[in-house]
């Protein structure tokens, strides 16, 4: 009995002896080889401190390395970029231009308008306002009527000038023919950085004009959040969250392509390379976005909020339209109420767009 | 066909500023514009080395690729060409160049850019070969008369090659054979050491 406890305990030290030295080989098995990697290591490093003396360069090629490199020579002739023998940025600007820009940018733009249509579509339009009992309440001034209509219709013709030259290679070019396109692009690209320079003034105007308007409150945060824009009715100043919201898109947008645009039309000012492909991309980007979001702006001034357009015709609205989308606003404003007919211009105001009974 | 190109020897070129002169003088090209231009890179400095420079007849030309009105075409001969009736003077050919090839003529209100002019490899334009609004437009079709470029012709140290790429190749390979100096060969250093 007791032997055959003691031979048990012997095997089992054995055993014990035996997984030991395993995992010893085992380890060492997997650690030995990876001193190879010392090896290298101090080989390398005997090998460079060897090879110090021979690292010196081919003087022949170092020449063509500062070309390809665009280290700035010396040249009698002057110009931008004239001492410069190569440079790798125009590769990069051209393969944003042809690539992402030219086939994203017009994706961009039917899914806005396809958006907006469904939209459209889902909500069946505006509101139906209640019948109009004909009183109505100033909204914007004659100026504001003005320099709204000044900076729009030179936004679209920018945009269509400006689409023109991104996309008229590939569009109008098989309509038109070679000459019949070259001659509209021609016009394009004098309409647009003649009609630029007045579109900045536009735009510099608005900022000034209607920024007071347009500082966002507690009110449009909930607006936005709770979905107004999907047309529910929420409390909303003199410009709900949605205008305020459309707004600084246009000043930021404004700000960015504005003075982008500046830059490249002067040329002889701004005259580094690089400065000028970063300009062409960035005011391309931004305002094919301005131009998508701008159809949002277009749809709630017609079709998405009927009665809204008076606004910006007649410069007042509805006093039922101010009651349903401007309820703040309308309270401080009820005091200048007037009825259609006391207008001047009784016949074009009493002519009301066809959300109700005039 | 052949396929002409351009090839500046850095170890000959002198700084003369000869081709750029044969070139202004050939093609009547206008104040301001400049086809070709020379560089000197480390100017001053022991191995100094100057480079002539212009349109290198690129095989897929950046400038084409961008050219909003799509006036630029490739002859037989492997040329990059434009059309000026077609250019409109945007300038985004200038910006997609490697090289700074395109030029244009300042001369209207506001600076606003003309029509884009550009080394033709003295090939002329599409207009009728040898006429008068080809050379008005484009300078001298010298191609089209079995001449090379000007500018190569003029090299007085024959460091600028202008011509068929085979032909330019090999003439550029004899001279860096025979060429003193330590040999260039990549591995040189490495198989004999320094110097050797």
């Amino acid at each position: 009995m007791e032997k055959q406890s003691k031979q048990t305990t012997r095997s089992r030290k054995t055993l014990r002896r035996i997984a030991v030295m395993t995992l010893f080989v085992a380890v060492a098995a997997m650690v030995v080889p990876l001193s190879g990697y010392v090896y290298v290591a101090v080989a390398q490093e005997t090998e460079q401190a060897q090879t110090q003396p021979w690292a010196e360069t081919n003087p022949r090629s170092d020449v063509w390395r500062q070309a390809r490199q665009s280290t700035e020579g010396r040249s009698v002739i002057q110009g931008p970029g004239a001492n410069v023998v190569m440079t790798s940025s125009g590769e990069t600007f051209r393969q944003i231009r042809m690539g992402p820009l030219s086939t994203y940018a017009p994706w961009y733009l039917a899914l806005m308008i396809g958006a907006v249509a469904l939209f459209f579509i889902i909500s069946g339009g505006g509101e139906k306002l209640a019948a109009e009992s004909g009183k109505r309440v100033p909204r914007w001034s004659k100026f504001d009527i003005a320099l709204h209509w000044f900076v729009a219709i030179l936004f679209l013709v920018l945009a269509i000038t400006g689409l023109s030259l991104l996309f008229g290679r590939a569009v109008l070019i098989p309509l038109l023919g070679p000459e019949g396109f070259a001659a509209w692009a021609l016009a394009s690209k004098n309409i647009h950085n003649y009609g630029g320079a007045f579109f900045v003034v536009g735009v510099v105007l608005m900022i000034v004009a209607w920024t007071r308007y347009n500082i966002p409150n507690g009110t449009d945060v909930k607006w936005l959040l709770k979905g107004g824009a999907f047309g529910k009715h929420l409390p909303a100043g003199r410009m709900n969250g949605g205008e305020k919201a459309w707004f600084w898109v246009n000043v930021g947008a404004g700000i960015i392509v504005s003075v982008t645009g500046i830059m490249m039309i002067n040329p002889q000012v701004f005259e580094s390379r690089e400065l000028f492909q970063l300009n062409l991309i960035v005011h391309a980007i931004v305002a094919i976005l301005w131009l998508g979001a701008s159809f949002g702006h277009m749809y709630m001034a017609t079709l998405g909020a009927p009665g809204s357009m008076d606004a910006m015709t007649k410069g007042h609205v509805s006093s039922e339209w101010a009651k349903v989308h401007h309820d703040l606003w309308y309270d401080e404003v009820k005091d200048q109420e007037f009825r259609a007919e006391d207008e001047t211009r009784s016949g074009d105001a009493g002519r009301q767009p066809s959300t109700g009974p005039a | 066909m052949a396929r002409m190109k351009f090839l500046c020897d850095a170890d000959r070129c002198i700084e003369c500023n000869g081709c750029v002169t044969a070139c202004k003088n050939a093609n009547d090209v206008p104040w301001g514009v400049n086809r070709r231009r020379v560089i000197t890179l480390n100017d001053g400095l022991p191995g100094e080395k100057s480079i002539s420079v212009a349109c290198m007849h690129c095989t897929d030309a950046p400038c084409a690729a961008v050219c909003p009105t799509d006036c630029f075409y490739t002859t037989t001969d492997g040329i990059v060409l434009h059309d000026k009736d077609l250019c409109i003077g945007c300038g985004y050919c200038f910006y997609a160049c490697p090289f700074g090839a395109p030029q244009f003529p300042t001369t209207q209100a506001f600076g606003v850019r003309g029509k884009m002019d550009k080394c033709t490899f003295c090939a002329g334009g599409p207009d009728e070969p040898g006429s008068a609004s080809e050379y008005q437009k484009y300078g001298a079709n010298r191609i089209a008369d079995g001449k090379l470029p000007a500018c190569a012709e003029m090299c007085a140290t024959k460091a600028l090659l202008a011509g068929d790429g085979d032909l330019v190749a090999d003439i550029y390979r004899n001279r860096m054979m025979s060429r003193d100096g330590r040999p260039q060969t990549w591995g040189w250093a490495k198989a004999y050491g320094a110097g050797a």
